[in-house]
Formats: C-alpha cells, sequence, structure tokens
C-alpha cells in the first residue's frame, strides 16, 4: 500500500468501522461468495449511506454528497471493494447523479437528487442497441416531439437491472438528419410508461441480470429532456468519463485475490495445502505485484497531475490493465475451487459450500473485457494518443 | 457382432457422427433442448450416438467391439473431436474408459457385450470427495462379507450419477492396496448426498457408499500394467484434448462468421487489423491444440512401450499446451463476439462452459505444470 496522508487514514479507519457496523453479514457472504446484490440489498444500503452523509461520494455537499476528490473517492471504493460491501448505486449515483448536478435545470436537480440518493427509485442504463455497441453513436431509437411528449420508439439491449428498475436513462436519436453524434438527446424514462417491454437476456453464467427494452410509442413529457435537445451525446461522455474513480477496479480484484489466497489455504491438493504449492504462488504473487503497480499508475493519473488528453488515454489504459488483472484472478480463483465451484444454481440457489458460486462469477467476469468500450475500442484511444503525443 | 471397420470406414464414421450431429444436434434444437433435461435420464443424444454404433468403439474385436486394439485411441479422439464441436455432453466418453479398464481386467464379457452394444451405461466415481479446510482424499474402502464385497466411503462430482446403470470406481482394500470395482448405481448402499449441474449443463452427483455392494474387478495395478493402456489419466488427457479440439475449431468458425457480418464505424470487424490479427493467433492456437491431441496419443503408445516415465510427462506436457490454448481460444472467440458472445443463446459462449468443466476435472495447466515439475517426472526424463 502507498504511503497515505493522515487524513486519508484517517478517513479509511471511519469507513473501515462504519463497514463493519453497518454491513449487513448475511449480504457481505453472499457478495464474497460471488453472487449479485438483489434490488432490496441496493435500496437498504444506498439508505445507511445517505443516512451516514456517504450517499453520493462523488456528488458536491450542496447536494446531498460527500464532496469527496477523487483519491477521497477511491478510498472509500477500495473500503468497500475489501469488505465486500456494495458501492453506491451505480446509475443512480456515480452515473445520472453528476450529469443532472452538471446539466439538469434547478426544477429537476431538485426533483431527483433526492430521489437517488435515497434509492426512492432506482435508475438503469439505456445507452447500447443490437446495432451500436462499441459504435455508441450509431445508436437509432428515435425520440419524435409531439406536443409536449416525445414518442419513443426503439430498442436498448444489456440493459442491467432493467427487470426491476423505475426508470431508465436514454440516449435517443431526436434529429436524425444531424450527423451520428450531433443529433442525440439524453431522455429520463419511467420504466412503468405504456409501450416499454423488458425481456431477459439469460448470460453465459446462467444467470439473469441483463435485458433487451423495447419502445413502442412510449411518451415522455418533454420535462424529462436532460440539458438541450441534441446535446446528449456531451453529456454521455462526461458520464462515461466518470467513471474513471473505479474503473481500474484495482480493490475488487485485490479482493478477489485474497479470497483465493484463502480459499487455498483451507484446501489440500497433491498432498500439501494449495497456499504453499509453488505454481499457485507464482502466480498469486504475481498478479500481486501488477496489482501493487496498476494501483500506483491509477493514484497518479487521478492525482491531477496529468493533462486531460493524459487523463483520457489514462482512464482507457486502467481499463484494459484492470480487467486483464480482473479476469485472470478469476481464473485463478475458478482453479482453486475446482469442480465444486462450477455449478449452476438449483431451485433453491446455491448450496452450503462457499465455492459453488465462483464459476459462474468467473463466466461473467469475461464481459469485463467487453463492456463499458471493449478493450479493442480502449486501445484505439490510447493509439491514438500515444501517436498524438508521442514526438 | 459388428464385422471390423477398415480405416476409410473409420473416418467416415467421424464424418457420418459430424452430419448426424450437425441434422439432430444442432445447438438450438439439441444442445440447448438438453439443458433442461432432468438428472434422471441419460442425455437424449446418448442414443443417437449407440444408434451410429458409438458403442461398438469401446472394445477391440477380440472383445466383441470393434474398435481394433492399437487404434482404439485413434478412434476415441474422432470421436471426441465431434462431440466436442457438437457441445455433447453424455457419458460416452466416461463409459469408454470405464470400458478400457474393464477389458484389461479380464474375464467380464458379460459387462463388455453389454457397453459395447449400448444396453449399459457407466460412469466413473473418481473424484474424491475434498471438503474445504479437509483432509485430502478419504480412502474409499471395500471389505468383505459374507454375501461378496462392499464398499464404504463418498466421490464427488460424477457425471450422470442419476441416469447411468453401473459405476466404476477404484477402493482401498485392507492388507492388497487398491482395486477397482463396479457398483450398481440403484441401490440402497449408493446414496446420493447432493445432485447439482455444472456450467456446461452437465448433470453430476456427490455419493455416499455405506456399506454398497460391489464386484471386484482386479488390483489397479494389475489394470495399469495389462496390455498397455492402463493409465487412466493418459487416456483422459487423450480424449479430452481431442474434445477440445473440436471445440476451439467451432468456436473459431462461429467468430469468422461474425467478423465477416458484425458491422461497426460502418465496416464489417473482419476489416480491423487487430481482429483479424487475432483471428490468425487464434489459429495459431488451434493448430498447437492439434499437437496436443497427438502428443496426448503419442503418450499411450509411450506407455504401451513400457516407458511409463515418458509417457506421464509426454501426457502432462499435452494438458498443459492443450488447456491454456483452448482457454485462450475460447476466452477470445467470446470477446470477439461482444455482448452476444455473453449470452446463452449463442453456442460460443457454451464452449468456454466447457472447457471449464473439462479442465477441472480432468486437470488444467496448473496440474500438467505440477507433474512436469516435480522430480520424479523430470528424472524420468
Amino acid at each position: 500500500m502507498r504511503t497515505e496522508s493522515g487524513h486519508l487514514q484517517a478517513l479509511r479507519a471511519e469507513i473501515r468501522s462504519f463497514l463493519a457496523e453497518e454491513l449487513d453479514p448475511g449480504l457481505r457472504a453472499r457478495l464474497r461468495r460471488g453472487e449479485f446484490p438483489r434490488r432490496d440489498d441496493l435500496v437498504s444500503w444506498q439508505r445507511k449511506l445517505r443516512q451516514r452523509g456517504w450517499g453520493a461520494p462523488n456528488w458536491p455537499r450542496e447536494f446531498g454528497g460527500a464532496g469527496w476528490n477523487d483519491i477521497e473517492q477511491l478510498v472509500f471504493l477500495e473500503e468497500c471493494c475489501a469488505a465486500p460491501a456494495p458501492a453506491p448505486h451505480v446509475f443512480n449515483i456515480t452515473m445520472l447523479g453528476p450529469v443532472l448536478i452538471r446539466f439538469g435545470s434547478p426544477a429537476q436537480r431538485g426533483f431527483w437528487l433526492p430521489k437517488l440518493l435515497g434509492a426512492e427509485l432506482l435508475f438503469c442504463q439505456g445507452f447500447s442497441e443490437p446495432g451500436s455497441g462499441s459504435d455508441l453513436a450509431s445508436l437509432r431509437t428515435t425520440a419524435v416531439r409531439e406536443g409536449d411528449s416525445y414518442v419513443v420508439n426503439g430498442q436498448k439491449i444489456w440493459t442491467t437491472s432493467a427487470h426491476y428498475a423505475d426508470w431508465i436513462f436514454c440516449l435517443v436519436r431526436t434529429d436524425p438528419d444531424a450527423k451520428k453524434q450531433q443529433g442525440i438527446s439524453f431522455l429520463l424514462i419511467d420504466m412503468k410508461s405504456p409501450g416499454i417491454t423488458v425481456r431477459p437476456i439469460i448470460s453465459i453464467d446462467g444467470r439473469h441480470s441483463l435485458n433487451e427494452v423495447f419502445f413502442d410509442g412510449v411518451r415522455v413529457p418533454v420535462a424529462n429532456l436532460v440539458g438541450e435537445e441534441n446535446r446528449g451525446w456531451d453529456y454521455a461522455r462526461f458520464l462515461l468519463g466518470n467513471e474513471r474513480a473505479s474503473i481500474a477496479g484495482v480493490a475488487r480484484t485485490r479482493e478477489r485475490l485474497a479470497y483465493a489466497r484463502e480459499l487455498a489455504a483451507a484446501t489440500r491438493r497433491r498432498g500439501a495445502a494449495l497456499a504453499s504449492d509453488a505454481g499457485f504462488l507464482a502466480r498469486a504473487e504475481r498478479l500481486e505485484a501488477e496489482l501493487e503497480a496498476l494501483d500506483r499508475t491509477q493514484y497518479r493519473l487521478l492525482g491531477g497531475e496529468s493533462s486531460p488528453a493524459e487523463r483520457v488515454a489514462g482512464a482507457s489504459a486502467l481499463k484494459v490493465k484492470g480487467t486483464e488483472l480482473f479476469q485472470r484472478v478469476m481464473e485463478l480463483l475458478t482453479e482453486v475451487a475446482g469442480p465444486v465451484g462450477l455449478r449452476l444454481p438449483g431451485a433453491e440457489g446455491f448450496g452450503p459450500d462457499p465455492r459453488e458460486p465462483i464459476g459462474v462469477a468467473h463466466l461473467y467476469s469475461r464481459a469485463a473485457s467487453i463492456y463499458g468500450g471493449a478493450n479493442e475500442v480502449q486501445k484505439n484511444i490510447l493509439a491514438k494518443h500515444v501517436f498524438d503525443t508521442i514526438p | 457382432m459388428t464385422a471390423a471397420l477398415s480405416l476409410e470406414d473409420r473416418t467416415s464414421l467421424a464424418d457420418a457422427l459430424r452430419k448426424a450431429l450437425q441434422e439432430r444436434y444442432g445447438f438450438a434444437t439439441g444442445r440447448r433442448q438438453a439443458m433442461s433435461d432432468g438428472p434422471d435420464r441419460l442425455p437424449g443424444v446418448t442414443h443417437l450416438l449407440a444408434e451410429l454404433g458409438l458403442c461398438g468403439l469401446m472394445l477391440p474385436e477380440s472383445a466383441g467391439g470393434f474398435g481394433g486394439f492399437g487404434g482404439a485411441a485413434v478412434d476415441m479422439q474422432r470421436i471426441q473431436r465431434e462431440l466436442g464441436r457438437a457441445l455433447v455432453v453424455s457419458p460416452w466418453f466416461d463409459s469408454w474408459l470405464a470400458a478400457q479398464v474393464v477389458l484389461r481386467a479380464g474375464r467380464q464379457d458379460a459387462l463388455l457385450a453389454a457397453l459395447s452394444d449400448g444396453s449399459l451405461s457407466m460412469a466413473l466415481a473418481v473424484q474424491e470427495d475434498c471438503g474445504l479446510g479437509k483432509p485430502e482424499s478419504p480412502p474409499t474402502s471395500a471389505r468383505r462379507d459374507g454375501r461378496g464385497w462392499c464398499i464404504d466411503g463418498a466421490k464427488s462430482c460424477v457425471f450422470h450419477a442419476g441416469a447411468v446403470d453401473r459405476l466404476l470406481l477404484r477402493a482401498n482394500v485392507a492388507g492388497e492396496g487398491e482395486a477397482w470395482f463396479v457398483v450398481v448405481a440403484e441401490q440402497a448402499g449408493v446414496r446420493q448426498r447432493r445432485s447439482y449441474r455444472l456450467v456446461d449443463g452437465s448433470w453430476a452427483a456427490d455419493l455416499a457408499f455405506e456399506g454398497a455392494r460391489a464386484e471386484r474387478l482386479a488390483p489397479a495395478e494389475a489394470v495399469e500394467a495389462a496390455g498397455g493402456l492402463g493409465a487412466i489419466g493418459l487416456l483422459q488427457a487423450a480424449g479430452r484434448s481431442a474434445e477440445l479440439l473440436g471445440a476451439c475449431e467451432a468456436a473459431l468458425e462461429l467468430c469468422v462468421q461474425h467478423l465477416r457480418t458484425r458491422k461497426q464505424f460502418g465496416q464489417p470487424l473482419g476489416e480491423y487489423q487487430s481482429l483479424r490479427h487475432r483471428v490468425a493467433e487464434m489459429y495459431i492456437a488451434l493448430e498447437q491444440i492439434r499437437s496436443a491431441a497427438e502428443m496426448a496419443a503419442e503418450a499411450l503408445e509411450m506407455h504401451e512401450q513400457g516407458d511409463a516415465a515418458s509417457a506421464r510427462r509426454r501426457s502432462a506436457q499435452a494438458r498443459l499446451v492443450a488447456s491454456e490454448a483452448a482457454t485462450w481460444v475460447l476466452q477470445q472467440a467470446i470477446q470477439l463476439h461482444g455482448g452476444m458472445g455473453m449470452t446463452e443463446e449463442l453456442a460460443v459462449g457454451h464452449y468456454y462452459r466447457r472447457l471449464l468443466v473439462l479442465i477441472a476435472v480432468s486437470g488444467g495447466a496448473a496440474e500438467a505444470l505440477a507433474s512436469l515439475m516435480s522430480k520424479c517426472e523430470r528424472h524420468g526424463h
């Protein structure tokens, strides 16, 4: 661990004792086993965080946020991951909140921010479409103005938690004639609106967290437009840029590596504890060293000495390396678990052995190098930066 | 009994199998349907395999099959490659392995005949029950009472345990060492402690043996020595590497088809050089897997010629190369499909799911490397 200022050490200690007191041991155990948090987990945790003043680490204090800088946010995230505890709600807090704070009208801020903070409703994210993955700006869902409403038609895909979310923030095309990035708007849509259909996507881990969302003549009040019409692409880029503090996932990966070591200590293989097996140790130590280095990389890139261009490139570097390390740790964890760790949940979920859900978590981890801009796209961004800046 | 097949017949058997699986076990109609089968019946595809005469391949002519003794493994690998391609989950390979053990134990004509005409299915119960924080391998033991042999102990992750007729296992006989036993699966002494589905859709169970009636085949040593094909780990490696080869071939084909048709930023993905290079690297890895399957078969020949140490070493090299290369290929296959690769609706992710199970039960890179680095293996070299 890097040497830390007294202020950060104190904050870390404060967060740790909060987690020790407030995190439900049952939820902690489920997350540690590799299961997804449920809706009620997310809601009650978000409320506990709000009560402590930490419901929105990335928002300014005047809107109910913790007002923390990037490094303080990272410390908070590290401690949540280490527990492990859920992070503040990613769609409400990390993604949508900052967009409303920066681009929303005063009325929108006053109406939405308290609701987001207290998880009175949960948002999901409607960006990707079947034909628009890495090439997000080619999206085709349309919104046509009719009086006081937009009428939305089209389809979103890979929508995490759409099956239990209350609202969705969507990118929609409001000007079909403009250049592709320029005709896009940012709309908030009630998931209970007539004309919305949610269809589950079962992912390769056999679980349901992803969905397709169909819009068939869905009427959305004009008041639910965020910012200006046809400026949605800028807001989306701003939103995606805000993921920097979590993009490397170092703390999450460290927690998984520690878990692999813990399981390895309790596993005997080839006549000895797996934790002392030379092959296991070689892999675990290599991963730990690379994580230590990535941790420093992210602190350097978040630390404010870098230029805006370096920050954009840095986010791509953190995403590529971070997801690669995460996936390698998940492979190691799966190997430690052996066949016991490759089960699908039965009708009553997983059985008593804590290793059982590791395989499905491993399968889901393969998405990490695909979502949020596939690693191939990140490398294109990086390559451009390297050629632009190195003489 | 069926007459011996010529080499051409054997090649055409693989072709016929591929064609039959394409027609009758397509991804949507076969594989995905099989994912909803229950634990107490053999997967439907098992009957298709029997119909095609694959059970006869389990045994050489001398034992009533048409497998041909030396060539048994070659035939088995051809079949396994096709089963890997089509994502078949069935007890065929377990039964094949069991047949090799039974054959070498001798004097089991009725059992062999039933295996080779497909009327009897068999599973291997070889994974020891190893709980977290518990000592490795609590020994499964066999004892003799007035009525014959009975088994006490536990085995975990027995595939198709709820559907097969017989179980084949090793147990320790006091004063004699380990021996192979055949156990009727459905009897009072065999209790299913837990039945579950693995990520590749196969059903397995943890079994407790509580005075289970058993038939003793032969001492483990005798089986290892007889006929040179005794070392079950070597056979397993040969079969699984061929299965991975078929899986990776199929996954690469799916990737190329996807890259040709999917467009992003106005052009087919297949025109991006980085993705073309990825496909080229996958092709190279695929050739390595093909070689690994050959190495695994070569290890069987070495064993047959009495060079057990070289055989173990060659087999471990094959496992190392095949599992590492196949893991990478199948991960890339998902990656190249983007979000679609993450769905249960596409075949590509199912190859990776199958790989995870194959590697966990038959030993992956870590286990192979440990074997190669261990003192006795290096001395053997």
